[in-house]
């Protein structure tokens, strides 16, 4: 067994440990695998409207809406409390219809507790997702267990797989309907 | 050494595999002890095997061979209480029968081989099992914990090198598939563990194990034959192949007969005996039967109805994966599937008929799926079957196992009691590092893969079926000489749910009822069901396009869903279409529409009539949309104002405050509209989502169950519940929210 062999051992002792199923240690390799991967292109738009009324009619994507509410949301009292718990930096690249188009890059600072457009300039984020806006309007809101998204391909993971393991429903405050 | 060696190897692995083959002795002895009757056996074989003697042995001193190696073999037949227990199957057994049991345990044949290779699947076994461990209510006592404590000592051992001491145990009683399970299993993971450490240091520290259970050396692979390893592994690739090809692997539930199955010899035998007592086509003409009553149910639904009936379907399957959120969950989906069918909680959980057209023929993964979402049809079929004979199908099943032979029950029941999550846990890691590599872990996972693939796809079909109306089943309003009257009736009196099925008895028997389909399409809005509120309400629509409440209806549930684009299309029209002030829209905009100009015009309007609310509103939609929060909560404020005692306003002012992190002030709003309207479901459940975004999570978890209560069909309530659960540490609750279960969480959080 060599050396890297037995490095691999101990993350998936980890990984099984968390979620035992075989099959995401199957798709554990694969993200090592797109680990290596180079990213995806950059996004070809960049914001463009919103936030003082602004609003085009047609691209908007719902995780404007949730990733808006999460900026109020953390100046909260609850708010803080996540920031306290996670205190990691995520970056959300959210594209409107497949994974790695025209995507919108959003971070979100669970260090300082902000939520910002465009990505991180700090240095690299603990943790990079990818999601369609469809599928991260549904992790976001416990539709879809962020491990089943990242089975099912729905979401893609860069960076610390310990950050990303951090990464649930839970931080995202619950939009309420009229 | 190839994983597959390890695998087949079995047992072969606490002995270095030379030792076996060299051992002219044991073969002899075998053959001997092998065709005689079991009378002498007992008699002459040593009955127990010393541990350190034992790794003599196969280290290969001729000397200790001599004293009759071949007594491993007959281990099983140890008159002590291990062995007698063992025997004592067989006795209780059919004696005629007991020859052939014997038979098969000396003589492992291809099904032997295929049992001790569905072993390795310790995961999938795990859960495909575990339906009979619910059978066994004794099955998490006191010899599982001595077991796991033991095995994590066992495992613990490999830091520092020390020899593992074997101690006593209080008898675990476990089977010989147990013993055999943990005869593998502990040899495989040893050489892991101890992979620094010499093989006899590895052997000493498995054997000291094995003799602590009182598991003796595996008796079958380490068989005296030359080259029957050769034979078992290719019995093992045989059935590989033949587990394989087939449309088996995508499916838990196929993979669980087929390895149960398989120890009978005969992966068919289930299908054989299942056409032996329904005849050839059975279930093809008891699912014909089905079909017949669901269509004839479908008829009743109304001509337009039928052409939906696909869609209906795949919102289902939707529905259903979105439960789902727990991959232990969809690990042990089907665990559930069956322990709900066998509580009957299918039919009343999943009572959405369905007209469940047969998939391609074959395709067993797909029909499972959707019978699992009919739920309805499979649970029917199976209370038919229990109220065929006394005992029911489990009994039936039970018996016609027993035919048999006892040694296959046993194994499956006295394997399904060593449930040791440790142990799979190990396991589990043992796959990760590729222990089992190409042959069932794979196998296993790809299938699961498959299956969340044929999940995945039919979601996506879901999703552009959105705005089919999905009625409900076995209406009682159906029929009702005027279902409308009484919808209305009831929606007055507060009881949704109750209104929900006469507005739907209405709009089947008339589906051009633009009345009926926005009673409806509102009665879902409070029941917090968007989903089914906006295709009603585009049903609504369709028949009344200028609808001023439709369209304002529409507007909100799309503000709801975040869908902006759609819902500025309703808001506009609602504005266009309104007698007063559709002199201020322009027909040109309606291509493109922007929401700047969009909420110009609703300004407008308001300053042409400020005493209208309905524009207060409008307006307070559209704030919301361009999330300017404060001017939402002025507007609704004003339409209130003017408006006091509409319910739906104070949710709506309520809401706003709490999307504006506002939750105190929007507890206080939901509050006024609870006062109007207790059985307001949004409203209970937007009080929830207020407690949970301001951290209180005890306090939500109360509100969404007050919530659920009144409508159990309400999803996104169940998935806020299972998150506040999760952040207020009460994963003690988790099983009865994934079950829906609510008479538990009702007990548990009153409010």
């Amino acid at each position: 067994m060599s050396p890297d062999d037995n490095l691999l051992a101990v993350n998936n002792r980890v990984v099984s440990f968390l979620y035992p199923t075989t099959s995401f240690i199957n798709k554990f390799t694969e993200f090592r695998r797109f680990q290596g991967v180079p990213s995806p292109p950059p996004p070809a738009q960049n914001s463009k409207y919103l936030n003082s009324g602004q609003m085009a009619s047609s691209t908007q994507l719902k995780s404007d809406a949730l990733l808006e509410q999460m900026k109020l949301h953390l100046s909260t009292d609850a708010g803080k409390e996540i920031t306290k718990k996670i205190g990691l930096v995520y970056q959300f690249n959210i594209a409107p219809k497949k994974i790695g188009f025209n995507e919108e890059i959003y971070v979100v600072d669970l260090k300082k507790g902000e939520v910002k457009k465009g990505p991180y300039e700090g240095g690299k984020p603990d943790a990079t997702f990818s999601f369609t806006d469809e599928d991260f309007f549904k992790v976001a809101t416990g539709k879809m267990n962020p491990q089943i998204a990242f089975m099912r391909g729905a979401m893609k993971v860069k960076g610390s797989l310990i950050a990303a393991q951090k990464f649930t429903p839970d931080i995202f405050p619950k939009p309420s309907k009229m | 050494m190839a994983m597959r060696d390890l695998v087949t190897g079995g047992a072969a692995c606490a002995v270095p595999g030379s030792s076996s083959s060299s051992n002219p002795f044991g073969a002899l002895a075998n053959t001997l002890i092998g065709s005689s009757s079991k009378t002498p056996v007992l008699k002459e074989i040593p009955t127990s095997t010393n541990t350190s003697s034992d790794g003599n042995v196969y280290l290969g001193t001729d000397e200790q061979l001599s004293t009759l190696p071949g007594s491993e073999f007959d281990h099983p037949l140890q008159p002590n209480g291990q062995g007698a227990q063992f025997l004592q199957g067989f006795h209780n057994a059919d004696r005629g029968r007991f020859a052939d049991a014997w038979e098969e345990i000396h003589n492992p044949q291809l099904p032997y081989s295929q049992g001790r290779g569905s072993l390795t699947h310790v995961p999938g076994i795990e859960h495909t099992i575990r339906p009979n461990n619910q059978l066994q209510p004794d099955f998490d006592g006191p010899p599982q914990r001595v077991l796991s404590s033991f095995l994590h000592s066992f495992v613990n051992s490999n830091q520092g090198g020390v020899l593992f001491h074997p101690s006593p145990l209080p008898v675990l009683g476990l089977s010989e598939g147990d013993k055999q399970c943990i005869r593998d299993r502990s040899s495989i993971m040893a050489r892991h563990f101890f992979a620094d450490k010499s093989e006899d240091f590895i052997n000493a520290q498995v054997n000291a194990l094995l003799s602590s259970l009182d598991i003796d050396g595996d008796t079958r692979a380490r068989g005296p034959l030359p080259g029957r390893f050769r034979e078992l592994d290719d019995y093992w690739n045989e059935s590989q192949g033949m587990m394989k090809p087939g449309p088996h692997t995508a499916d838990g539930w196929v993979t669980e007969y087929t390895q149960r199955r398989v120890e009978h010899g005969d992966p068919n035998t289930w299908a054989h005996s299942f056409e032996q007592q329904h005849g050839a086509n059975g279930w093809a003409s008891e699912f014909e039967h089905e079909q017949s009553q669901l269509a004839s149910l479908n008829q009743m639904r109304g001509a337009n109805i039928a052409n939906l009936a696909a869609m209906e379907q795949t919102r289902m399957l939707a529905h259903t994966l979105a439960q789902n959120n727990d991959p232990k969950f969809q690990n042990s989906k089907f665990l559930q599937f069956v322990s709900k069918m066998s509580r009957g909680e299918i039919i009343m959980e999943d009572n959405q008929v369905k007209p469940n057209a047969v998939s391609a023929p074959g395709d067993w993964a797909a029909e499972y799926q959707q019978q699992f979402n009919g739920g309805h049809a499979w649970a029917d079929q199976f209370a038919h079957e229990i109220s065929r004979g006394p005992n029911g199908w489990a009994s039936e099943f039970a018996a016609e196992r027993d035919q048999h032979g006892s040694v296959d029950d046993q194994w499956v029941n006295e394997f399904s009691k060593l449930h040791v999550q440790d142990w799979v846990e190990e396991f589990g890691n043992q796959v990760g590092e590729g222990a089992l590599g190409e042959n069932s872990a794979d196998n296993w996972a790809n299938g699961y893969d498959d299956y969340l693939n044929e999940q995945a796809a039919a979601r996506q079909r879901s999703e552009s079926s959105r705005g089919v109306y999905e009625f409900s089943d076995m209406n009682p309003y159906v029929g009702h000489a005027n279902p409308l009257k009484e919808g209305q009736e009831l929606f007055r009196k507060g009881l949704l749910s109750e209104a929900v099925l006469a507005l739907e008895a209405e709009v089947l028997k008339n589906p051009d009822n633009a009345e009926g389909w926005r009673l409806l399409g509102i009665a879902h809005a409070e029941n917090d069901d968007d989903q089914q509120a906006i295709a009603a309400m585009m049903r609504a629509q369709e028949v009344d396009p200028t609808n001023l409440e439709v369209l304002l209806a529409l507007g909100v549930s799309h503000t709801n869903e975040l869908e902006q684009a759609a819902a500025l299309k309703y808001l506009y029209s609602w504005l266009r279409h309104h007698p007063k002030y559709g002199t201020l829209a322009r027909p040109e905009m309606s291509d493109s529409l922007y929401y700047a100009d969009v909420a110009r015009l609703f300004n407008e309007a308001a300053q042409m009539s400020p005493d209208d609310a309905d524009v207060h509103v409008v307006l307070g939609v559209l704030y919301n949309l361009s999330r300017e929060f404060d001017k939402a909560i002025a507007s609704f404020k004003n339409a209130l104002n003017l408006k006091p005692r509409d319910y739906s306003l104070w949710n709506k002012l309520g809401a706003t405050q709490a999307n504006s992190v506002q939750s105190a002030d929007a507890i206080d709003a939901y509050q006024q509209a609870l006062d109007l309207k207790p059985n307001y479901v949004r409203a209970w459940a937007n009080m929830g989502i207020s407690y949970a975004n301001q951290g209180m999570y005890e306090e939500s978890i109360r509100y969404y169950v007050r919530a659920l209560a009144m409508n159990p069909k309400a999803d996104n309530a169940w998935q806020y519940l299972r998150i506040s659960l999760s952040c207020a540490s009460r994963n003690d609750m988790m099983g009865a929210c994934d079950s829906r279960n609510l008479d538990v969480l009702q007990k548990e959080f009153p409010l």
